[in-house]
């Protein structure tokens, strides 16, 4: 065995699970039309139990499609982000500033708080959580108010 | 989270595989090597992504399976340092918090490092104190407590990575003369067995240790994992997601 290269590419939880998903549907059809067909017992474990984490209700990943994932990039190319940055705005689906300051290195030196709010409202409406969808779109200007509130709050927490 | 490495070795395929077309018996014997098996520094294999390139296949004199030089892309799992996790609070061991993703289970967030933590005696569960911003009356009040009960969803910073060569059990040592109780050499060669790149010996080369360490479990961390995180969660907005930090 020879190592090439160790970090090629990144893939998103969401490219994952699809792979995982679509190798699953081939090896359904294969036991179908062959009954005695075995897979690797080591390859079934691991696909059974990446396709369960990352399809649960509470992983962002088991509701994206291709085509959010593409827009939300698009919207996301004049801010500024590194790659792995926009990789975990993807991945965790970060709704609240807090969450946003974790993930972005020196966010506080690099962003204003309109934009950090912009790139909530970017993620919020395009990578949508069920359910949530349709408050987030009604009432977007209500959501807006809260986090800046959050925001006045904010830094009097640091003076302290 | 996931990544893709780019790796080359040598496949057999096995005389009953040869009725498979090529690509299929590739990625089947792929697959069987290293799903679900740590490489060192490399990370936990997931699948066979894509073949990049296989050569001729080669029979050798005496052996019926056929030999193919492929290169090809496998899907790894391989956080890097700072990035942020979202995995459920398997237990509460002496040394922290131990966390599982589902498919990867060795992830611990330590609680002897700062002072942030307290152990509750009476649940068994580590309680991370925050400091609270409501002016307090009561020492009590001083912090905020965050209790780690079993299956609650938590975020984690990973700030560092520990891979250990446990060694493999891979395919017993060729007959070279090997004085008896020189350390077997280690295989090189992929053939491995497919249950038994995680399965190893002590690092000190104490077989005895080995039956007691793997079947224990001790919480004196007498379990040797092949990989393992250690994750933190110091910050703000880090910590169960049940909580609301707005």
């Amino acid at each position: 065995m020879q190592i090439i290269d160790k970090r090629n590419a990144m893939l998103s939880n969401y490219e994952v699970l699809a792979l995982l998903r679509e190798m699953d549907e081939k090896q359904r059809e294969q036991a179908n039309s062959n009954p005695n067909v075995k897979f690797a017992e080591n390859l079934k474990t691991i696909q059974f139990e990446v396709i369960q984490n990352l399809s649960s209700s509470e992983s962002p990943s088991s509701t994206q499609t291709p085509e959010q994932i593409e827009t939300t990039l698009t919207q996301l190319k004049n801010y500024n982000l590194t790659k792995s940055e926009k990789l975990q705005f993807i991945n965790l689906r970060p709704q609240s500033i807090a969450e946003l300051e974790l993930i972005i290195e020196d966010c506080e030196d690099r962003f204003g708080m309109d934009t950090l709010r912009e790139l909530i409202y970017i993620i919020g409406s395009n990578l949508p959580m069920p359910g949530q969808v349709v408050r987030r779109l009604e009432s977007g200007a209500d959501a807006l108010d809260d986090e800046s509130m959050t925001f006045i709050h904010y830094p009097s927490e640091h003076q302290l | 989270m996931f990544i893709l490495s780019v790796l080359k070795d040598t496949i057999h395929i096995q005389p009953y595989d040869f009725h498979k077309h090529k690509f299929d018996a590739l990625t089947d014997e792929i697959n069987r090597i290293y799903a679900n098996k740590v490489i060192q520094d490399v990370g936990l294999c997931i699948c066979l992504f894509e073949i990049i390139s296989a050569s001729e296949e080669i029979v050798h004199y005496g052996d019926g399976a056929s030999y193919a030089k492929v290169t090809f892309r496998l899907v790894v799992f391989r956080p890097f340092i700072g990035e942020i996790i979202e995995g459920t609070v398997s237990s509460n061991t002496f040394e922290g918090v131990k966390v599982t993703l589902g498919y990867f289970d060795d992830i611990l967030i330590p609680t002897h490092n700062d002072d942030g933590w307290k152990f509750d005696h009476d649940t068994q569960v580590w309680v991370r104190l925050w400091d609270s911003q409501i002016p307090w009356t009561s020492p009590e009040d001083k912090y905020l407590y965050m209790y780690m009960d079993k299956d609650t969803t938590i975020k984690f910073r990973v700030i560092e990575e520990k891979f250990t060569d446990i060694g493999t059990k891979g395919p017993p040592p060729k007959r070279t003369g090997a004085v008896a109780g020189q350390k077997a050499p280690m295989p090189s060669s992929s053939s491995l067995p497919s249950d038994v790149m995680i399965v190893g010996n002590n690092r000190g080369g104490n077989t005895q240790n080995v039956k007691t360490d793997t079947t224990t479990n001790a919480p004196t961390g007498g379990k040797l994992v092949p990989y393992e995180l250690i994750g933190s969660i110091a910050e703000v907005g880090l910590g169960l997601t049940s909580w609301k930090w707005d």
